[in-house]
C-alpha cells in the first residue's frame, strides 16, 4: 500500500465522501433522535452498513416491529447486492485475504465506484480497489458518529448535499454509454425501471426491476 | 428486544445477501452465459439507481421536482463535455443546492 494508490483512491472516493459524510450524519442524527445510543449508530454503520437498511431499521425499531419482520424486510430492501457481486466474481477471486472484507462493503456507490474501473489499469490494482471500499466505509462511520454526536446542530445548511450521489451515478451512466457499443442494458434498465415503478410504485420497484432486467439480459444472450 | 442482538442479525442477513454470487460461483469458474451477464448488468443497475434516487420527485405536487430534473441535465451535459467526473459531481451538486435552498423552495 503506498501513497501513490492511496491518493488515486481518495481522489476516486471524493463524490462518495460527500455523500456519505452528509447521508451518515443524517443516520446518527435520526439514531439519537429516536433514543439511541451513539453505539447503535457505531456499530450500525460498521457491520451492517447498508445505508437505506439503516434508516429504515430506525424506523421499524421506533414502531416496535417483530425480529422476523424486520430480518424479512432487510432481506427485500438489500436483495439487489446479490446482484452485483454477479460482475465482480472473477475479479475478487484475485483479491486473496482482501476478498471477505470486499464483499461485505459491497454498497451502491462502492459498487459503482469499482464498476467504472473496469478496462482500466487501476481495475487491475488490488491496493486501489480495497481503499476505495475501506475509505467509503470510513466516510460512512465517520459521518454516522458526527451526527450522533452534534445531533441537530449542523453549521450550515446542508440540505440537498446529497444530490453528489444521484450526480455520481449519472455520471457513470454517461460515461458507460459514451464507453460502451451496445446500449442495450441501458435501455433494458430504464424499459423496466419505469414498468416496475407503475407497477409496484416508488417503495417497492428496485429488486422485481433488476429481476426483470437480469431476465430480459438472459434471454437476449441465449439468442446471440 | 436488544437492539445489539437486531443489529447483528441485520448485518448477517445484509452479508449473506452480498455473498451469494460469491457462493453459487464458488470456484471462480463462470459460465460464458453469466460473465455476459455480469458485463451488461452495471449498466442496467446503474440507471435503476439513477431512477432510485429521483423515485420520490412528484413534479405535480411539488416544484422541487424540477431542482432534480434541472441539475440531472446539468450533469449530463457538463459530463459529456468535460469528463471529469470530480467536476461534473461538485458543479451538479452546487447547483441542486441552489436550486433547492433558493428557488424551488
Amino acid at each position: 500500500m503506498n501513497i501513490v494508490n492511496f491518493k488515486k483512491a481518495f481522489v476516486l472516493t471524493i463524490p462518495v465522501f460527500l455523500g456519505y459524510i452528509f447521508l451518515g450524519m443524517a443516520f446518527g442524527i435520526l439514531v439519537v433522535t429516536n433514543g439511541f445510543s451513539i453505539d447503535v449508530s457505531f456499530l450500525s454503520s460498521s457491520l451492517i452498513y447498508a445505508g437505506s437498511m439503516q434508516f429504515a431499521l430506525m424506523a421499524f425499531l421506533k414502531e416496535n416491529a417483530s425480529l422476523i419482520s424486520i430480518l424479512v424486510m432487510t432481506f427485500f430492501i438489500n436483495s439487489r447486492h446479490m446482484f452485483y457481486g454477479l460482475s465482480l466474481v472473477e475479479r475478487y477471486n484475485n483479491m486473496g485475504k482482501l476478498k471477505p472484507y470486499m464483499i461485505f462493503s459491497l454498497t451502491d456507490e462502492t459498487y459503482a465506484l469499482i464498476c467504472s474501473l473496469k478496462g482500466k489499469k487501476d481495475y487491475e490494482n488490488n491496493s486501489i480497489l480495497f481503499l476505495i471500499s475501506l475509505l467509503n466505509q470510513i466516510y460512512w462511520v465517520i459521518g454516522g458518529l458526527i451526527g450522533s454526536i452534534v445531533g441537530s446542530v449542523i453549521p450550515f445548511n446542508a440540505t440537498g448535499i446529497d444530490f453528489a450521489m444521484t450526480a455520481l451515478f449519472v455520471s457513470i451512466v454517461v460515461d458507460q454509454y459514451r464507453n460502451s457499443e451496445d446500449h442495450f442494458p441501458f435501455y433494458v434498465g430504464i424499459l423496466s425501471g419505469i414498468i416496475c415503478l407503475i407497477i409496484f410504485k416508488a417503495n417497492n420497484f428496485l429488486l422485481p426491476s433488476l429481476i426483470l432486467s437480469v431476465l430480459i439480459l438472459i434471454i437476449r444472450n441465449k439468442k446471440l | 428486544m436488544n437492539v445489539y442482538l437486531v443489529i447483528f442479525l441485520v448485518a448477517l442477513v445484509t452479508i449473506t445477501l452480498r455473498y451469494i454470487p460469491f457462493l453459487i460461483f464458488k470456484d471462480g469458474k463462470v459460465s460464458k452465459e453469466i460473465s455476459k451477464l455480469g458485463e451488461d448488468l452495471p449498466m442496467a443497475i446503474m440507471i435503476l439507481l439513477v431512477i432510485y434516487c429521483i423515485k420520490d420527485v412528484n413534479i405535480i405536487k411539488s416544484y422541487q421536482g424540477f431542482a432534480d430534473i434541472i441539475a440531472i441535465l446539468v450533469v449530463i451535459i457538463i459530463h459529456y463535455y468535460k469528463k471529469n467526473i470530480l467536476f461534473t459531481i461538485l458543479v451538479g451538486t452546487v447547483v441542486y443546492m441552489v436550486l433547492i435552498q433558493y428557488i424551488f423552495i
